[in-house]
């Protein structure tokens, strides 16, 4: 049975879902106003915001659960890293970093699925 | 103000657009897969603009879960929604401008990942004053791109090469992980490698906790060593 946009059951739960999600935006619009900008404690929820985002980050290529799962973990991991090697070493050149990661990943890929 | 939301535009429809729209692909093909109608899936996306949010409500309205049980997933999934936007608002000095609480609760709404990377790190240097705008250019670009890699997955993915599409997705965490480390002060570089060896530990034990208890563990380390270790 398809799930349709105009049953008023998926209505509900949409907003319950979207409650789910907006409260912690809600609590993030009000909280900002009490934080100075240049605070220990905005650097602290910087911090954790970069954390969260490095986590994430290291789950997709370490744990994913996408596209990404059909490929070999050691033809995700080596790509990963040849391309912060290269930005952290060729003068931190973002383009460079990503074209390395990205064409060590395409390689390992067309290799692996076309040519063996 | 119009050259920082045009600079942003162009970012959201660029590169950083291109690989959320392929990540989208994936979720399109999910919903195309349990059974929700093609309208449920861009609300879900509108309403909800958080991958894991979205992935929970297709997997549990598929299962017909109940309201509760919706809630409170969704709801404990989405903790680190809090930082991203408290942190995207205090770097973009929200509150020392005269904006409507409504405008800003209306664009807290598009805050993700990669919208609050490219506002963190400030890869353009734009100018503190003209991020505000920069980020509703990144938000437009970032929404309509990841329209398309809905639509791409819900009607066609079932004739894409799963591995070809891989490469896009490849694409986000290396992006974001770069413009990370473009970060001048140790505490953020401390933070980014803590978190790193955090998730590679805890994960396999606390599964999707791991996200939320590393982003929190590691901003110990990076604290302390702003607080104590100042040169």
């Amino acid at each position: 049975m398809n799930i349709t946009l105009f049953d008023q059951n998926t209505l509900v739960l949409l907003f319950v879902a979207f409650l789910g999600v907006f409260i912690w935006r809600y609590l993030g619009v009000i909280y900002s106003k009490k934080i100075e900008n240049e605070s220990i404690a905005a650097k602290t929820v910087n911090s954790i915001a970069y954390g969260m985002t490095t986590a994430i980050v290291c789950k997709i290529i370490f744990f994913p659960d996408n596209a990404l799962n059909l490929i070999p973990t050691m033809d995700r991991i080596i790509p990963f890293f040849i391309g912060i090697s290269v930005f952290l070493f060729f003068s931190r050149n973002t383009n460079l970093g990503l074209l390395a990661g990205i064409s060590s990943f395409s390689i390992f890929i067309i290799f692996r699925n076309y040519l063996i | 103000m119009k050259i920082a939301f045009k600079n942003g535009l162009k970012k959201g429809f660029g590169l950083p657009g291109f690989a959320m729209g392929s990540a989208m692909i994936g979720f399109g093909a999910l919903a195309f897969e349990s059974n929700l109608d093609f309208l449920v899936a861009i609300a879900s996306m509108l309403f909800l603009w958080s991958m894991p949010a979205m992935i929970l409500f297709v997997t549990l309205i598929s299962s017909g879960a109940s309201l509760i049980l919706m809630f409170t997933s969704i709801f404990l999934a989405n903790v680190r929604t809090l930082f991203m936007v408290l942190s995207a608002f205090l770097n973009m000095k929200v509150n020392s401008k005269n904006i409507s609480f409504y405008d800003k609760i209306f664009w807290a709404q598009w805050v993700s990942p990669t919208g609050w990377t490219l506002i963190a790190t400030n890869p353009d240097k734009i100018s503190k004053n003209d991020l505000y705008s920069n980020f509703k250019g990144i938000a437009i670009g970032l929404v309509v791109m990841c329209f398309f890699g809905l639509s791409i997955g819900y009607f066609i993915f079932g004739n894409l090469s799963k591995e070809l599409i891989s490469i896009p997705i490849f694409f986000i965490p290396l992006y974001l992980i770069i413009l990370m480390l473009n970060a001048k002060e140790r505490i953020y570089i401390i933070t980014i490698i803590s978190s790193a060896v955090f998730l590679i530990l805890l994960y396999p034990i606390i599964d999707n906790w791991s996200i939320l208890l590393s982003g929190i563990l590691s901003a110990i380390p990076g604290y302390i060593s702003e607080k104590y270790f100042k040169s």
